[in-house]
């Protein structure tokens, strides 16, 4: 048996995926008639979304077909701290729940593109508004649907053997487009929520079987100290970096800036994307603050365990897949070992752990992970290209377009078609999986101060916006494309991804500074009146004295983001150590996450007391 | 504004649904594994079938 030993699926499993597909379709497609009312309906659910279905359809978005590879993989390669590249996501996505989920909903826009013409206005504004429709919706969205695609195509390979990917793919992606272009965010919402329990079932049980494989958690610990010695153990078991290296040094710029700085896809600072969809689609403010916070427990602390546990299982049943990620190409060739590279193998490699019946679930929980990404980019980039750039076109034109809802429903149907095509042709271009992130990451680093601050400090314009991006952009140039990240490195010591971001965000925040000192602020009618409607907290000197309207207490929110921010890392903490059988950190950080809640619940006490004297 | 049947029901449905292959699979199961792990599939969707059949909005 090798790395590339391929599981084969029973008669038993295949009906089970052709089943799934049938559910899945059909539960899609009952929402069409109720999408194709109008456009309020078809990307907002009619604002009508539960707390738990908008949260379960944020996350079950959040992880694509191959996340459960890619956390087993870190786990493989560099023990379970190497998912802090992904955790210091955190400290972003527990401000937005406690500082800006309320003002999102308060806003009642139906995208966040259409933020910027309630808070800023002039030329500029629209001119921002319309290129963000066709950056978020045209550039980004395919690329995130290029980047999830050619993604499956690895896993349809590895997963489905004798299948065609090509055709396979191709099916599939139709398949999804027919009813994710019918029936609109409902039936998007609807699907993922099937999908999440499927996906998170399937990893739970094969966590479950892994371990029961391995002999029980405590031989799985100790067999791991066999298989890489103590030390190796240590580095594979702390939840902390073990050792002051180049990765350490890169997981503290990560903490300390890359939450805030960067606009990753689905922990946009302040907000953004699916996120902001799901919460203008809350029934209430209290749903969609509700569900956000659902959102960031089930991805941190319920989602990654299975997998991560998985990892460790895959470790010690097949060791080669550790000593492979120990060694370079040539050290691997050497050895023997390129069948067990990339580390990403091993997560399928246990699929042979599976029975008849689950394997064909867990096998459709990918096909599950990949369309629940795929029907959001869809819905999300159809919602840009209408609400943000055809309908206000029609507007200025005095287009009648504006007074026929079934007419803007066809062409947000068009748009989803537009999209996916768009996407299926970058798929197609991108040369690696990974390119299309680095680029998002990297061209936005250092505009998500801006999104930040444009909802607590007045003076924030959309030329601040403006030129926060084209800071970004001319400063990920000289940074990446000629290379100075590697002079910096050299002269810092440090790591260079990690240097080169610290270099744009610096270069990114000081033209947004300038350009937002030295340019008009937005003028009075249009803060007053986002003031007015939103009532944000923070530093709007002039504005808050004109108006009558009692603000948010971002000092309160403030500690409600601390409070929470304590309360999920010290559940994933404690939960994972608890498993793992480290008993003493395990209940102490479940006592710090038990503290925390306590804490929580006051200032939500005082939250209500101050609304009530409103 | 229109009235609109439960928005939860079709999803209740889609679990019921898909807790159909999972509970024949327990019997095909040719593994004690492959009876609870499947048993423990099929209960769960079941579980969340009837938690959404009986939401109202």
């Amino acid at each position: 048996m090798n790395g590339t030993d391929a599981v084969t699926l029973s008669g038993w499993d295949w009906a089970f995926l052709l089943w799934f597909l049938a559910v899945t379709t059909g539960v899609g497609l009952y929402y069409a008639k109720r999408a194709g009312s109008n456009l309020q309906e078809y990307f907002l659910s009619g604002r009508s979304l539960p707390w738990w279905a908008l949260g379960t359809s944020i996350v079950a978005t959040t992880f694509a077909a191959d996340t459960p590879l890619v956390v087993a993989g870190f786990v493989i390669s560099g023990g379970i701290a190497k998912n802090w590249i992904w955790w210091n996501f955190l400290f972003g996505a527990t401000l937005t729940v406690f500082l800006f989920s309320k003002l999102w909903r308060r806003a009642a826009v139906v995208t966040e593109i259409e933020l910027i013409d309630l808070r800023y206005d002039g030329a500029s504004a629209r001119a921002l508004r319309a290129f963000k429709a066709v950056f978020l919706g045209l550039v980004v969205n395919s690329i995130i649907f290029g980047f999830v695609t050619r993604a499956m195509l690895s896993i349809v390979e590895v997963v489905f053997p004798g299948l065609d990917p090509g055709i396979a793919l191709g099916g599939l992606l139709a398949l999804t487009l027919f009813y994710t272009a019918l029936s609109g965010l409902w039936g998007v919402v609807a699907t993922d929520v099937l999908q999440f329990v499927m996906a998170v079932l399937g990893a739970v049980l094969l966590a479950a079987l892994a371990v029961s494989e391995v002999g029980g958690l405590g031989a799985l610990v100790d067999k791991l100290g066999a298989v890489a010695g103590p030390e190796g153990q240590e580095r594979l078991l702390s939840i902390v970096p073990t050792s002051w290296d180049a990765f350490t040094a890169g997981v503290v710029i990560l903490v300390l800036v890359n939450w805030w700085a960067v606009y990753y896809p689905g922990a946009e600072p302040g907000g953004g994307g699916y996120v902001v969809q799901r919460m203008s689609a809350a029934l209430d403010e209290q749903h969609a603050r509700a569900g956000n916070l659902w959102f960031v427990f089930a991805h941190y602390v319920l989602r990654p365990w299975p997998w991560v546990i998985v990892g460790l299982c895959a470790i010690v049943l097949e060791p080669r897949f550790f000593e492979a990620a120990q060694l370079d190409e040539a050290g691997r060739e050497a050895a023997g070992l390129t069948e067990f590279h990339p580390p990403e193998k091993a997560y399928p490699w246990m699929f042979r752990l599976l029975p008849v019946g689950l394997l064909g679930l867990v096998a459709a929980s990918f096909l599950a992970a990949f369309m629940s990404t795929i029907t959001t980019t869809l819905n999300l980039s159809a919602s840009y290209l209408v609400n943000d750039l055809y309908l206000p076109f029609a507007a200025r034109r005095g287009s009648s377009a504006l007074q026929d809802e079934k007419q803007q429903v066809r062409v947000a149907r068009g748009a989803v078609v537009l999209v996916s095509v768009l996407g299926a042709v970058v798929s197609w271009i991108l040369v690696s999986a990974g390119d299309g992130w680095v680029f998002i990451m990297d061209l936005t680093a250092g505009s998500g101060l801006v999104l930040i601050l444009r909802w607590v400090w007045w003076r924030i314009s959309a030329v601040s916006e403006i030129a926060a991006m084209l800071g970004s952009a001319v400063a990920f140039f000289f940074v990446r494309m000629e290379g100075y990240d590697a002079v910096l490195a050299e002269w810092t010591g440090g790591p260079k991804d990690q240097v080169g971001l610290l270099a744009i965000v610096l270069g990114s925040t000081l033209a947004w500074v300038v350009a937002t000192l030295v340019t008009r602020p937005t003028g009075d009618s249009t803060l007053d009146a986002f003031f007015a409607r939103v009532r944000p907290g923070g530093f709007w000197g002039p504005v808050a004295q004109r108006s009558a309207v009692r603000a948010e207490s971002l000092g309160r929110d403030l500690r409600m983001w601390v409070a929470s921010t304590v309360l999920v890392f010290g559940a994933l903490f404690g939960l994972g150590s608890l498993l793992l059988l480290d008993t003493a950190v395990g209940m102490a950080c479940i006592a710090v996450a038990l503290g925390a809640g306590c804490w929580l619940r006051q200032l939500f006490a005082a939250e209500r007391e101050a609304e009530a004297a409103r | 504004m229109q009235a609109h049947p439960s928005p939860y029901l079709p999803i209740a449905v889609g679990f019921y649904l898909l807790a159909v292959p999972l509970v024949i699979a327990i019997f095909l199961a040719d593994s004690a594994a492959g009876g609870w792990t499947n048993g423990i599939a099929a209960a769960v969707m079941l579980v969340c079938g009837r938690l959404l059949q009986g939401g109202r909005r």
